[in-house]
This record gives C-alpha cells, structure tokens and sequence, in this order.
C-alpha cells in the first residue's frame, strides 16, 4: 500500500529512519563526492562496494554518474550493477541524485523481480530433477541390458569354444589312431606272407592299442556331447568304493605293466559313497590313465582314498613329468587347447580331464589339482558323504 | 552409529549438498535402509527447518534451499531403489492441487519402487483435472495423495469427489501432515480411501499386496 505524504508524516521519525537506514540489511545507500571519495556507505552497500568502491561499480561507473547530464538533481534510475568482469555480480534498482557537487545512491532488491525469479527457479529445479531420475532410470536400464548382453556373449564363447574343441578331437585325436589301424590292417592283409608270426603278434596288438584308444576316446567324446546337450543327469546309488576302484584297476592294468609302472591301491575309506557309478568310473578312470600317460618307465601312480571331514577323497597321484602352473590353469578350460604328448608318445585330446571336471561338477564336488615339474602331479576329487557316514 | 540430525540440518540450512550427500551415504553403507533414511535423518531435519521458519529465525529462500539440496539427495538414492524386475501393479502419486509440498510425496513412490511398482510421480501442484486425465490413460491400481496444508483438506475432499465421479472404482491412499491433526472424519467419509500416518505402516501394506 503506497499512500500519504511521506514528509508530512515522516519527518518526525528522521531519527529512527536514519537508524535503520544504517542497520538495514536490504535499502542500499552510500554518498560519494565528485572527486572520487567515499563519504558515507551503509552495511549493505559496504557489502557491495567492498574495498574498491569504484571498480565496484560495473554499471554505470562512477565516471559516467559524474558526467551524466540532467535537468534535475536526479542523474539516473534503473538497474545498478555492483563486481567486475570477473565475478558473479548482483544488481539492485536505485535511484541517483548529485547536489552540491556530491552524488546518493539509493536502493535495493527489485522484491517482484525476486519472486518471480524465485518461482521460476523453482520450477526449473523440478524439472532438472525429473530429468535427473530419468536418466538414472535409462543408465540402470542399460547397465542391465549390458550385464545380459555380456552373460549372452560369455555362454557363446564357451559354445563357440565346445564346438571348436569337438571338432578338433574329431580332426585330430580320433583320426590319428584310424591311420595306424588302417596302415597296419591294409599291410597285413596284402603281405602277411613275408611277415614273421612275431612281427604280426606286434601289428596286431598296435592295431588293438589303437583301436582301444580310439574306442575309449569316442566313449569320452560321446559322454561329453550328452553332457553338453543336458541329457545326462546324475544317477545316483550307494556304491562300494573299494569294488569301484578295483575295477578301474582292472580296467588299466594292462597299460602300467606295459610301461612298467608301479599301479598302487591305498585303501584308506573303504565304505559307501551315493554317487554315479558310471561318472565316478570315468573321473577314476581318466585320471589314472592320465597319470600313467605323463610318467616315465619304472615310475609310480598311486590311488588313495581317504575321509576328509564330510567328503571322501580320491586323490591320483604319481612321479611323472609334472607341469608349470601355466599349463595347471588350462588344463580344466574349454577353450584352450593344451595337449602334450605323453611319455612314450602317447596322444590324447585334453578331453578326459574336461569331462572329469564336469562330472565331479554334477555330483557336487570339487577337483584340485597340485603339480610340480619333473617331480610329479597330484588329482583330488573331493565328493560328499552321505550323512550317516559323515 | 547414531544419525546426527543436527549436522544434517545445518549442512541442508547452508546448501551443503556434498556435506549432506556425505552424512546420507555413511548412514546408507551403515546398513540403515532406505526407509530409516527417510524417516529418521532427512524428515527430522526438515521438520526442524519448519520448526525454524514458523520461530522466524529462517527466510523461505532458506527453506527452498533446504529442500533443493533434499529433493537432490533424493535423487541419489534413486539409483539404489529402481527395480527392474517390475511386477504388473501400478501406482500414481501426486500431491494435492495448491500444495507445493513434494518431498513426503516422493518418498511415498520411492516407498512403491522400491517394492517394485510401476510408479508414476506427479508431484506438487498438480491440477485434479490433468490428474484424472493421468490417470485414465494410466489405469493404476492405486493412487496416492499427498497433504501437507490443513486448510487445503477441503480442496482434497472435493478433489476425492471429482476423481470418484470418474473413477469408482480406483483404490485412493493419503497421508501428509495435514493428518497430524484432524482430518479422519475426512477419510471415513469414503469408502477405500485409506490414511497412512508414515512410510512404515505404507510399506508393511505394499508388502501384503494392499
Ligand atoms: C520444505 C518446506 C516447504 C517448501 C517445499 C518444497 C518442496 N519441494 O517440497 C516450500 C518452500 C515450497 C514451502 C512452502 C510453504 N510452506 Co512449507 N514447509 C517445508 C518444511 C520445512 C518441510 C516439508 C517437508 O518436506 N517435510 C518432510 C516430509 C518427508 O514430511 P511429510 O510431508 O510430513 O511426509 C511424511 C508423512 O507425512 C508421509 N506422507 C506424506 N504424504 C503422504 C502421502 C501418502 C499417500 C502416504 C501414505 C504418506 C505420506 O510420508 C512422509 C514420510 O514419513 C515444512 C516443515 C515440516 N514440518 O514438514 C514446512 C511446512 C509444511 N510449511 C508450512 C507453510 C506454512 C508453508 C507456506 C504456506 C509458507 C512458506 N513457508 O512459504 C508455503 C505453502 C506453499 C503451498 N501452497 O504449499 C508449514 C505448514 C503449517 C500448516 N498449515 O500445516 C510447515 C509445517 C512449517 C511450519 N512449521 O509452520 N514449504
């Protein structure tokens, strides 16, 4: 409300105006005289001279408010801005009066100006904050379609990886025996005649060497695409570890005595385990007849088996040739093809020990592996005990 | 630990984002949940910054500040509450038309995505007429309405009433501080119009599917 004769009713609170004028926080007032001094500055317009009064003055200067021509003591009214060229500046709106070669500012916050601003500001803030939640909703999308594209890319890869594997197996391992039973087979049979019975005996065990290899590697190979395609699930049925181990030994005797190693059986569980029969089998198996392939004439591989807590131990260990760590962390991957000939030539496609570690996998243990070179290595299946024996 | 709400308040009274984002994440790694976050630290703290304002010793720009630097912290938790994994339910929530108050609001839809809703914010100030139009296009299950002035309690009732006469059918949840005294003759009068007093008993109700 603007009403009334300021002077008439003012002027008897000149005091009191003059004391507030002084502590105000927000009326802006300050004399200079023409000359470049600062005669008078209240709190608030000491707070925007600062120590420089007329560099602070950005706008107009203090230069132009001398020079300004005007009929009336009122040289401008409008927008002052106070800082430099370097600075967030703040304006106020005041009016300028130059009498008696001195000039007053007056002035203060545009108040309408300030709340409309204030609302404005308000707004704009609701709205960065809205489109802040946006895009942290599409980021949280992306970062999760990224997360199934990388799961989608790693399962491909072991796919990609599997396929490649069988068919390097098919290429490579299961053609090499062919060769030497197609070589020997075709020599037998156009000139048996000018062959010793000796010479023949030989042929015919490297025709059924081959052949067995051959064999158990399909066995392998075919189990293993079973794997891979989900068809085979565990069966699982209380078995006797000591009849189960010696029928691997059965199975591998030939092949230590060929080589002349040291085959030990060191019963140290003998009880039940519930498991697969059929995978256990070929964990054992491959594992032993591994051992075999990297140990040297005259050497030793020996099966123990021990109760650790709740799991049984099987643990293959011999006097081999041993390998680095290296080739320790490829050993159970897919995608790498690390096959080493054994000692006496012996070939084989790696796939054993994948298969194993797939099925320790499925009957829910776990396989180690320990190794030293030139001294030998060291297998562990760990596989759980039914709870009546733990 | 113990939540220091004095700190929190003076780092949200001087604009102390980065301060205030400080104490909201230590408390947050402590283990206290989004929910505790909510109520025991940043509501204090605001409620304490009324308290300020109403004794005089702070200006409105202060408390627009205040409540910047909050809907901000807010928006860093968001990170934390999205789901993805969204079930079909659907909430819309809105403050009540002439209230400016947002903040409780967007705790309540934080409440709700974090349970994994679709939630759709409306916020402050939002005209009944543009909110019935919302929420026939949106069709949610439940929508819920913010009150913070009691001298708007009428405008809700007659807001109740335009949204019952095109939506029979929509279950309608409020809460605010408008409640804090009075106001459940208002709530009676209707039927399926439930009143929530904080965002515990909110989230126990999300919980046993409303
Ligand atoms: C920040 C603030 C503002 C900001 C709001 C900015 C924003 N983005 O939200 C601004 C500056 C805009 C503002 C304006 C005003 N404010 Co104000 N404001 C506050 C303050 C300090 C904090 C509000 C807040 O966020 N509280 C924290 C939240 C989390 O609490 P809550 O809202 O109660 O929500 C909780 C529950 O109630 C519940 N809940 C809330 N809604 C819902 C909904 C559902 C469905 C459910 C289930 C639960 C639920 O969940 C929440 C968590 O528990 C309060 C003080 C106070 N006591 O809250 C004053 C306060 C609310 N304001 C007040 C006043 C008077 C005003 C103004 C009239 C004057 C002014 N200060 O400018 C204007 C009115 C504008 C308008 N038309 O709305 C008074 C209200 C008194 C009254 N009449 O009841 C208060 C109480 C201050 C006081 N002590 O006097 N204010």
């Amino acid at each position: 409300m603007i009403s009334g004769d300021s002077s008439l009713f003012l002027s008897e609170w000149t005091e009191e105006i003059n004391h507030s004028i002084h502590n105000n926080k927000s009326l802006c007032i300050a004399v200079f005289s023409c000359n470049r001094e600062l005669l008078y500055a209240n709190a608030p317009m000491h707070f925007l001279l600062q120590d420089a009064p007329f560099d602070q003055l950005l706008n107009p200067s203090f230069d132009q408010l001398v020079s300004a021509k005007s009929e009336s003591d009122e040289i401008f009214e409008g927008h002052i801005t106070f800082g430099t060229i370097s600075s967030l500046n703040t304006s106020i709106v005041a009016k300028v009066f130059r009498k008696n070669n001195k000039i007053l500012i007056v002035g203060g916050a545009d108040m309408n100006q300030l709340m409309e601003q204030n609302e404005q500001l308000v707004l704009l803030n609701r709205e960065v904050n809205d489109l802040q939640r946006q895009l942290i909703k599409e980021k949280v999308v992306l970062e999760n379609t990224l997360n199934q594209l990388h799961e989608v890319n790693n399962k491909l890869n072991e796919v990609v990886a599997t396929k490649d594997k069988f068919f390097s197996i098919i290429a490579h391992d299961l053609k090499n025996p062919f060769n030497t039973i197609l070589g020997l087979s075709e020599l037998l049979g156009h000139s048996s005649d000018s062959f010793t019975s000796g010479q023949i005996k030989t042929y015919a065990q490297n025709i059924n060497q081959g052949a067995d290899q051959a064999y158990r590697l399909l066995e392998n190979l075919l189990r293993w695409a079973r794997v891979q395609r989900g068809l085979l699930k565990p069966m699982f049925t209380r078995i006797t570890v000591s009849a189960l181990v010696n029928e691997v030994f059965e199975l591998l005797k030939e092949n230590a005595e060929a080589k002349k190693i040291d085959l030990i059986l060191d019963l140290q569980f003998t009880g039940f385990v519930t498991t697969d029969r059929e995978m256990l089998l070929t964990i054992l198996r491959n594992l032993i007849s591994n051992a075999l392939k990297f140990t040297h004439t005259g050497g030793k591989v020996i099966l123990t088996t021990q109760k650790e807590q709740d799991r049984i131990v099987f643990k293959v260990s011999d006097t081999g040739v041993g390998m680095t760590r290296e080739v320790m962390d490829k050993i159970f991957r897919i995608d790498s093809d690390v096959t080493q000939k054994g000692t006496a030539q012996e070939t084989g496609s790696g796939l054993g020990l994948i298969l194993s570690k797939e099925f320790v996998q499925k009957l829910g243990g776990k396989i180690t592996v320990q190794s030293t070179p030139d001294e030998g290595t060291i297998f562990r299946v760990f596989l759980p005990l039914p709870p009546y024996i733990r | 630990m113990t939540i220091d709400n004095q700190q929190f308040l003076d780092a949200l009274l001087h604009g102390d984002r980065t301060l205030a984002s400080d104490i909201l994440k230590k408390v947050h790694r402590e283990g206290y949940s989004v929910e505790d976050i909510y109520e025991l630290l940043i509501k204090p703290a605001l409620y304490q910054a009324g308290v300020l304002w109403e004794t005089g010793k702070i200006s409105v720009a202060t408390e627009h500040l205040a409540s910047a630097v909050v809907e901000a912290l807010l928006n860093e938790m968001y990170y934390h509450i999205l789901s993805l994994n969204q079930k079909k339910n659907k909430v819309v929530v809105s403050c009540v038309e002439n209230e400016f108050h947002q903040i409780g609001s967007r705790m309540v839809a934080d409440i709700f995505e974090l349970n994994g809703w679709n939630t759709s914010f409306l916020g402050a100030n939002t005209p009944t007429s543009e909110l019935i139009h919302f929420i026939k296009d949106k069709e949610p299950h439940i929508l819920a309405l913010s009150l913070t002035l009691s001298q708007n309690l009428s405008l809700l009732d007659k807001m109740i009433n335009s949204i019952r006469k095109e939506l029979p059918d929509i279950s309608i949840i409020i809460g605010g501080q408008a409640f804090n005294h009075g106001g459940h003759d208002l709530v009676d009068k209707y039927e399926d119009v439930r009143l929530f007093e904080n965002l515990k008993s909110l989230n126990s109700c999300i919980i046993n599917n409303c």
